[in-house]
């Protein structure tokens, strides 16, 4: 069954939104039960890029406290700005439903690395602070240690 | 109310060793969770907790199961849960 869709995706530095139109076949799982469209976008997201943050606002302009705090952890943390692909849930409703069902996690902002959940604010702030993040930076290839000084 | 319910319900599923439940609800008065700013709104809480249910869970998981209780105050007045737990 082919269905034309329609996505908003909310982009971060320069606030440009883009308009998405593509053919869908909508996915059904086992029991022949659809998922919903929005899930298609978000998986493109989370297996396409390295970081994925859902959050509130974008990563130059914050709109909530708690996902300025993992902007700020990752500020802290060396990851540099682009390597984070943001994505603005005030902009599109079903995504931010879709994200909350996907992830099956009831809150904002959410964090995903390599494909996989992280946690929210309080998880990734955990980690930050008990010195579990920075290795998972790392490997994940979302901070590089330059030999040279920092201006 | 909404804090009593938060109270009794997290208290009778993880038996916990430690329990604090913060409302932050003034914090964001004038937000979207918050708009009216009611010192009466009950939307964001904090809560730690300590239970030997987390035993051998990942803090995910342990996050979870605490969603999982909450379920009906996430979906209806509260719009912000911050949570630390710990086994």
């Amino acid at each position: 069954r082919m269905v034309w869709g329609a996505g908003i995706v909310g982009r971060g530095t320069g606030g440009v939104r883009t308009l998405v139109v593509s053919t869908r076949r909508q996915a059904e799982d086992a029991e022949g039960k659809e998922e919903p469209p929005v899930f298609a976008e978000i998986r493109a997201e989370v297996e396409g890029n390295k970081c994925v943050l859902f959050m509130k606002g974008t990563v130059n302009a914050p709109q909530c406290g708690f996902s300025k705090a993992v902007v700020d952890i990752f500020n802290a943390e060396g990851v540099p700005r682009e390597a984070v692909r943001d994505v603005n849930v005030l902009a599109d409703d079903s995504l931010r439903q879709g994200i909350k069902q996907y992830s099956d996690w009831p809150t904002i902002p959410q964090i995903y690395i390599n494909g996989e959940f992280v946690g929210g604010c309080d998880i990734v702030y955990e980690m930050y602070r008990n010195g579990e993040l920075s290795p998972l930076l790392r490997e994940a290839g979302l901070v590089v240690h330059s030999a040279e000084e920092e201006e | 109310p909404v804090y009593q319910a938060i109270e009794r319900k997290l208290t009778e599923a993880f038996r916990p060793l430690r329990l604090v439940i913060t409302d932050e609800s003034h914090l964001h008065a004038g937000h979207a969770g918050n708009p009216s700013g009611d010192p009466d709104a009950e939307t964001h809480f904090r809560v730690e907790l300590v239970s030997a249910e987390f035993a051998c869970k990942n803090p995910v998981q342990q996050h979870r199961l605490v969603y999982g209780v909450l379920r009906e105050e996430l979906a209806g007045p509260v719009h912000a849960l911050a949570l630390k737990t710990k086994p």
